[in-house]
């Protein structure tokens, strides 16, 4: 995978409009309208970023929207919990099902043969930021991993992962629930409970690629509680090496959440997922911010699976947990296109709310982000043009 | 601003917070009490991330967080102290949805199977049990008593419009909200309505039929630009009606709603007498 230049701001959203007039794009190739987007984007003052940079990298043969471009399959199983959370054996069953139709592979092994291969190491990017109550399921996780194994994945090669490894832990994602896999997080706490080495250096710092970041006009700046969670300060948001270095490849695991009348899933568990410095973002720079982080090469060649756990889920009050409004939507989503696989989602939530009279109809205004992904060449966001596969299992 | 200056005091226990202690063992002599932690407004956002925001539009100060374990169940007590009695209870409002039980304890509070919920003057208090079973939803509820006498002070503040005698009984569908996430949670349909307006407090009863708003605007010209969008939108059978100079009463009705005329000649009432 290719670095990014030494230009440490490069070029930014505003320059980036001014080559595309020029007609000098070069050799990233961008859909006729995107320039719509940006000049909307203008007229609302949005602060600008370093998407031009993040496009310049040519793609490749992994980038998104990965293998099955458009295409999404939706399994339903009416028996995938027991004692009230997911179901290991019934989640492996959805997963079969669900790569199986994705792949339209005869054998599961072949069908995991076209995202993962086995001497690669393989990062399950989880969710446990809403706790115990609503984090990315260990029927779901565990029955993932099987299926790697079975797929000739060692499990020496898997990573569970998401920012902060203290809320793994707190999730049960354990050496000892996992024995042999790696549990890791950009932000770390050590066992007297400091972020801070005996240097009083963040072990977040250490965590985080220098050599890859999501620059924006927009300033973070935090107090000693907070910073440890941000890792840094500023206007740059840097990579977590666990994304750039320690994995070749994601599979990205969300849970099936709002966010608003939005949410929160695929691009925003990878957006907000794998940078330092977030809270600056969620503001002025929400939408952006879920599909331009993707846009970038660590996250765009690398992530080539989602999955999505939605046997619970919320519909409102996300992206915490709270009881009242989380749901049993028994559904688990399968895609390479993680647009495709939000929109679809998206959907989802959309009539809960609806028949839960939170909202009465769609808000476009919350769709954005996926149609800006659309439009950086990531994904499908139109409903019309996914292939949607749904399976019942009974 | 003569409504909103008009807010009443409903109940009042003790008058001064004196603020909330944390649960020891001499309140629960037979549970496993474990240490508390607090969250101040910004480190709020170290513990729940982007749910955070939420909270700080409504205004928060601090957040202490306990897991008791008691009668073999693990008990998950979250106390947000909230800005101002408004802030507590349009938090409340926002986080609860058709109850399975109200008023198990006292007015404006909310009994489900995974959890117990309280507006308590500027404290939104939280008892989360993670099996759902009727000895834990019983056990979350107790819990929450001990933490109702220890918080002391309770207070509910709403608008008079909504103690009127058609609407007092539907004041378990009140809710507040100021600012766009809070709406998103509460209404989100009206969210567009709200895009050029800046600041402002909406005391919404969301009833199946209709709604009843009082909006107070930070300035005149947004009240303005709010009534040429309803007209933009055609928001359909609703009503306005400008009260001083910066808020309105909005009246939203369904095509179906037979009973509209009496909602409408109590708000007219109401302005009247105000």
């Amino acid at each position: 995978m290719t670095k990014k230049s030494s230009n440490k701001k490069g070029l930014n959203r505003r320059k980036f409009f001014s080559v595309l007039t020029a007609g000098s794009v070069g050799a990233f190739l961008l859909p006729a309208n995107i320039g719509k987007l940006f000049a909307q984007d203008t007229a609302d003052k949005k602060p600008e970023t370093n998407i031009a940079e993040a496009l310049k990298h040519p793609r490749t043969s992994t980038s998104m929207p990965g293998k099955y471009p458009s295409s999404v399959v939706k399994v339903y199983h009416e028996n995938c919990l027991s004692d009230n959370q997911p179901d290991q054996e019934a989640a492996y069953k959805m997963i079969t099902s669900g790569m199986l139709a994705l792949t339209g592979e005869e054998s599961i092994k072949e069908a995991w043969s076209n995202f993962v291969k086995p001497d690669e190491v393989i990062g399950l990017k989880l969710n446990p930021v809403a706790g115990k109550m609503l984090s990315t399921s260990h029927g779901v996780v565990k029955a993932t991993i099987k299926h790697l194994e079975e797929a000739g994945i060692p499990r020496e090669n898997i990573v569970l992962w998401d920012r902060r490894e203290f809320q793994l832990h707190e999730t049960g994602f354990t050496e000892e629930n996992y024995p042999r896999i790696k549990i890791r997080g950009t932000e770390i706490k050590d066992k007297e409970d400091s972020f801070y080495n005996k240097d009083g250096i963040l072990y977040g710092e250490e965590m985080i690629d220098k050599d890859w970041y999501y620059w924006a006009d927009v300033e973070g700046k935090y107090d000693e509680h907070t910073l440890p969670y941000m890792v840094n300060e500023g206007k740059y948001s840097y990579f977590s090496k666990i994304c750039t270095q320690e994995v070749d490849k994601i599979i990205n695991i969300p849970i099936l959440k709002n966010a608003g009348s939005s949410i929160t899933l695929c691009m925003k568990n990878l957006g907000y997922g794998v940078i330092s410095n977030t809270g600056r973002l969620h503001e002025k720079l929400w939408s952006e911010t879920s599909a331009e982080v993707c846009a970038f090469p660590p996250v765009r060649d690398k992530v080539v699976l989602n999955i999505v756990d939605g046997i619970k889920g919320c519909f409102n009050g996300g992206p915490a947990a709270n009881p009242q409004f989380i749901t049993e939507y028994k559904t688990m989503l399968f895609g390479s296109d993680a647009v495709a696989v939000d929109r679809v989602g998206y959907e989802i939530i959309l009539a809960k709310r609806i028949e839960e009279k939170i909202q009465e109809a769609d808000k476009p205004k919350s769709r954005q982000f996926m149609e800006y992904a659309n439009e950086l060449g990531l994904g499908e966001s139109d409903i019309e043009k996914i292939k949607l596969r749904e399976i019942k299992l009974a | 601003m003569k409504v909103l200056r008009s807010i009443i005091i409903l109940i009042c226990i003790c008058l001064g917070f004196s603020g909330y202690s944390q649960i020891n063992i001499d309140d629960i002599p037979d549970a496993k009490v474990f240490p508390q932690s607090e969250y101040n407004g910004e480190s709020l956002w170290g513990y729940i991330n982007g749910g955070a925001d939420l909270y700080l539009e409504y205004g928060f100060n601090k957040l202490m967080v306990q897991e008791i374990e008691w009668k073999d169940i693990l008990l998950k007590v979250n106390i947000y102290e909230m800005s101002s009695e408004e802030a507590g209870f349009g938090i409340f409002s926002a986080n609860i949805h058709k109850c399975k039980k109200r008023n198990v304890l006292k007015e404006f509070d909310c009994q489900g199977p995974y959890q117990y919920q309280v507006f308590a003057g500027k404290y939104y208090i939280s008892v989360i049990n993670e099996i759902g079973k009727p000895e834990a939803e019983e056990i979350s509820a107790e819990l929450g008593k001990i933490l109702l006498e220890k918080i002391k002070a309770v207070q509910s503040v709403y608008p008079d419009l909504y103690t009127t005698t058609l609407l007092k009984d539907h004041l378990g569908k009140l809710k507040f909200c100021k600012g766009k996430l809070g709406l998103q949670n509460i209404f989100a349909d009206w969210s567009d309505l709200f895009t050029e307006i800046k600041n402002y407090n909406i005391w919404l009863l969301l009833q199946e039929n209709n709604k009843i708003a009082l909006v107070e605007f930070e300035k005149k010209e947004e009240r303005e630009i709010f009534l040429t969008l309803i007209k933009t939108n055609k928001v359909e059978k609703s009503k306005t009606w400008k009260i001083d100079n910066r808020t309105l009463i909005l009246f939203e009705s369904s095509s179906d709603n037979t009973d509209s005329e009496k909602y409408l000649q109590l708000i007219e009432s109401y302005i009247n007498k105000n």
